[in-house]
């Protein structure tokens, strides 16, 4: 049973794993598994639930879905040994003008012997016939327990042939009590009868094989061939018998029959269900989809590359992108970190435009040096980009200066699309653009599109 | 801490270096965008395996203002033998100060012993704005490899790699967005010859990372299985009293079924994504508002992941004679293989009957009075093939998706081709675990058969879309 509720309870913790993250499963046993030693075996399983749990295995959870099948084989139990003495008193019944029937104990004990079968068969088949039944019962009486764990389930079986034969043992035993105590305070008459037509050798041969496992070492409990000759009665017939004391030894044969046609078989198959049990439970724990999952997180390094937590923050999504004006050709064009064409500047501006460099592998000199060619020049400046680019410090170093240099002279920024043609950025690119021109905060400075055609002054 | 191998990821503003970082730490929470500024101040993505970390990778902040900040070390160096000192010095005259914070964040951990990975985008023509910065990188003296990610569709890369081999031993190509899972590894192990002590821990890494690659991909077969059987075996009730119109009981039972279906998708779709850490996918597809093209029982996702008759029939006969040669060994070939006809027969006509009646509707009796009406469990074999085809189609997606990829998901663009990688054998073992999904947790051996399938089934699939 220790298995049975290690079972019951790994399945609730498996079940209730499900809804947990995999990676915090996978950090939270691999970590037991490298302090505790647990790997996901059998052995390391309490530990486990243990430690998971944060206390002991204290089968609360297990004891709770046992409560009814422990109850139920309490109540079979005790009802078994009721029938059973109840059964053995009916046989028994001697209103001193007929004889016990042997026959009728005969048969009764073979009954039980053919149900005892039966039971283990059903069990081992899988057939439940008295599930609708129980369920019905549990949902009408027990309703926490009408729809047991699905690992439960697949267990009714063997606990339910666990509880019928442990109901026919009582039976028995409580059956062979009564017997015994019969014989001892009453004077019990046996005799044999039958409506068949038996004769007395034939059924001499049928109870001396029924007497086959004892007659060698208790032939006492042997019914001779003369005791069954005696002992034969009829319901029309002389009832006084020749020997009464001779129909007394009977009960030898009878109770040696019950211990082994009825309580013997009850615990053999008992045995066989609860290991019918065990062995079921055992093949459950060890195939349960959570072991073996279990046994990877145990055994697995817990990798941890960052995976969890996100850094940064995304700028404003793109949005809003106002359509730039065209460029108002000024004299000064300057192609900041080689964007754009050298030939841009006389083709947009007209020949006597200046085309200036700046930034990229130009010198910070170099770029004051342009500025002051700008400020002679004196006009809006344009200054191409490389609009697939972002805008860097640098540049905006660069515009600040300018705007200290020039005094108040329109700059207009340019950023270029990547491609053979001079084209304005496209809107996603452009975006990052006019909110850096935003941050500058210089009323002068504005993003552009390209000059239109015949704009030169 | 100092012999654990870290790499400073650094660069021009907005050329991947984030992607890169997302990519190999395995983590889609790292802001990406298009601006720069995004990244402000350096991350450290450690690998660490049972809490030992094997390297760091720290993403850090674009050059600002490179020319500058070389001007200042060009003016205080004497001699080559002091531009290590001379940039350490550079950052602490310049900590705090606003213009050079990005700068000096970029720069700290390289002359805190980080080696240099500097990431350009090989998909723009070369700039010489990035020679200031190359410059500065050379002056610590630490080791480096340069990486020619690959952000736009144009390739620009002869350029770049011939500059980049001007300042750097090492050059390579890496699409941070679509780069395999094995290109990874590869790269890392590529860190691992920057330094003599740094090949061990990193070879170690790539091992535990394709482990890892391997049990995920383990991992996703089993949580499909489990999903197909849950969804499989489903049963909605409901309680009917006296009374009470069972056309709309029915019709409530159908909606209930179909959404616990959907949400069950769903929940399996964040299973998978959350294993390969994608914890924050967009996708197409909405969460609940179903969009009729997509959803689990739109004709199209019929269309695309249903089977034929033909193939349903052909492989129901082999799933039934597979159950009938049980019966022709019982009789120890007395029947004359007449089990296995006889169960072919049935098979085949089960799938073939069977086959678009999703709808299973049963009254039963309540032991409280009334009736129980029972929605469920699916017998329609075209069921399991469409949910799995959705799930390994799904699963493949997100087990190749690098953490660097911002782009929607978008499903539905395959057929039922696929099938024919797997072997008959295959094919009639899916049909007989689809059809008999396993009962409960308990029930080993088809959770096992229908495991099996599955995991073929995967493997199936991602051979036929290797072919596509």
């Amino acid at each position: 049973m220790r298995n049975l509720s290690l079972l019951l309870d790994f399945d609730e913790q498996y079940r209730r794993d499900r809804q947990q993250d995999r990676r915090f499963l996978h950090r939270r046993d691999r970590h037991l598994a490298t302090e505790q030693d647990i790997d996901g075996s059998r052995g390391s399983l309490p530990a486990w639930l243990k430690a998971v749990r944060g206390h002991d295995l204290d089968n609360a959870h297990a004891g709770a879905h046992l409560r009814a099948w422990r109850w139920m084989r309490v109540l079979f139990v005790a009802g078994g040994s009721v029938l059973g003495a109840a059964t053995m008193l009916g046989l028994l019944y001697y209103d001193g003008g007929r004889r016990i029937n042997v026959t009728l104990i005969i048969a009764v004990a073979l009954l039980e012997l053919l149900l005892a079968l039966l039971t283990t068969a059903q069990a081992w088949i899988g057939w439940q016939p008295w599930h609708v039944v129980f369920r019905t019962l549990a949902a009408r009486w027990l309703p926490e327990h009408a729809e047991p764990q699905p690992v439960l389930r697949t267990l009714a079986g063997p606990l339910a042939a666990r509880i019928a034969q442990s109901a026919g043992l009582a039976f028995g035993i409580a059956a062979l009590v009564v017997l015994l105590s019969q014989v001892v305070i009453h004077d019990l008459a046996f005799g044999w009868s039958t409506t068949l037509q038996a004769s007395a050798p034939a059924y001499h041969e049928m109870t001396s094989a029924l007497a086959w496992p004892w007659r060698s070492w208790m032939p006492s409990a042997v019914p001779s061939l003369a005791l069954v000759e005696q002992s034969r009665y009829f319901r029309v017939g002389p009832a006084v018998a020749t020997n009464p004391e001779l129909l007394g030894i009977w009960w030898r044969f009878i109770a040696m029959l019950w211990l082994f046609y009825v309580i013997l078989p009850r615990v053999v198959l008992l045995a066989l269900a609860r290991a019918q049990l065990a062995l079921r439970v055992r093949h459950q724990l060890a195939d349960h989809p959570g072991r073996a999952a279990l046994r990877e997180r145990c055994t697995t390094p817990w990798i941890d590359s960052g995976g969890g937590a996100g850094t940064g923050t995304l700028p404003p999504a793109d949005g809003g992108t106002l359509s730039p004006s065209p460029a108002t050709p000024g004299r000064v064009m300057i192609r900041w970190a080689d964007a754009g064409d050298p030939g841009l500047a006389p083709q947009w501006l007209g020949a006597d435009a200046l085309g200036l460099d700046a930034g990229g592998s130009a010198s910070l000199d170099a770029d004051g040096a342009v500025l002051e060619q700008a400020r002679a020049m004196g006009g809006p400046v344009i200054i191409l980009a490389r609009g697939w680019e972002p805008p860097t410090g640098e540049l905006a170093d660069f515009i600040t200066h300018a705007c200290g240099r020039l005094d108040r002279v329109p700059i207009q920024l340019l950023p270029l699309a990547s491609g053979p043609q001079p084209t304005l950025a496209a809107a996603p690119a452009l975006a990052p653009w006019q909110r850096f021109i935003k941050r500058l905060q210089q009323p002068n400075v504005v993003v552009v599109d390209v000059p239109a055609k015949g704009g030169t002054p | 801490m100092n012999d654990v191998p870290r790499f400073a990821v650094v660069g021009h503003p907005n050329k991947g270096k984030s992607s890169i970082v997302a990519t190999l730490a395995q983590n889609d929470g790292i802001a990406i965008a298009l601006e720069p500024g995004t990244t402000r101040n350096s991350d450290v993505y450690p690998l660490r395996v049972d809490g030992v970390v094997l390297y760091e990778l720290i993403d850090t902040p674009g050059f600002q203002r490179p020319r500058q900040a070389l001007a200042w070390m060009q003016a205080h160096s004497r001699a080559a033998s002091d531009r290590p000192d001379t940039v350490r010095a550079f950052v602490i005259q310049h900590a705090g100060e606003a213009r050079f914070h990005d700068e000096c964040e970029l720069l700290q951990p390289i002359i805190d012993g980080a080696g240099i990975l500097y990431v350009v985008d090989g998909s723009v023509p070369y700039s010489s704005e990035n020679e200031a910065e190359m410059e500065i990188l050379r002056w610590t003296g630490r080791p480096s490899l340069a990486l020619i990610n690959h952000i736009g569709e144009n390739d620009c890369s002869a350029p770049w790699e011939a500059a980049l081999g001007q300042y750097f031993r090492i050059v390579r190509q890496f699409n941070a967005v679509q780069a395999p899972f094995e290109e990874h590894l590869s790269l890392l192990r590529g860190f691992g010859e920057l330094a003599s002590g740094w090949r061990e821990p990193l070879e170690r890494a790539v091992q535990y990372l394709r482990e890892q690659g391997n049990q995920r991909d383990h991992q996703s077969v089993t949580l499909i299985a489990t999903a197909i059987g849950d969804m499989l075996r489903h049963v909605e009730t409901l309680s009917l009293r006296e009374g009470v119109d069972r056309t709309a009981a029915t019709q409530t039972l159908r909606v209930r079924w179909r959404d616990w279906q959907r949400q069950r998708e769903q929940r399996l779709r964040h299973d998978i994504e959350k294993l390969y850490q994608h914890n924050r996918l967009e996708r197409r597809e909405s969460e609940l508002a179903w969009d009729a093209g997509d959803d689990l029982f739109s004709e199209r996702a019929r269309h695309v992941w249903g089977v034929s008759s033909t193939y349903l029939a052909a492989v129901g006969f082999g799933a039934g004679a597979l159950g009938g040669v049980g019966i022709d060994a019982l009789a120890v070939g007395h029947t004359l293989g007449a089990g296995a006809l006889i169960g072919g027969i049935l098979g085949a006509a089960g799938s073939v009957y069977y086959a678009g009646k999703l709808d299973r509707f049963k009254l039963g009796p309540l032991s409280a009075g009334g009736q129980q009406a029972r929605f469920g469990p699916v017998h329609d074999p075209q069921f399991g093939y469409v949910v799995l085809g959705r799930a390994l189609e799904h699963a493949w997606h997100i087990a190749r998706r690098n953490h660097a990829a911002r782009d929607p998901l978008a499903f539905g663009n395959s057929n039922d081709r696929w099938l024919q990688h797997l072997t008959r054998r295959e094919r009639v073992a899916l049909q007989k675990a689809l059809l008999t999904p396993p009962r409960d947790v308990g029930d080993t051996r088809r959770r096992t058969a229908l495991e099996d399938s599955v995991g073929h089934a995967a493997a199936a699939f991602a051979a036929w879309c290797t072919e596509q």
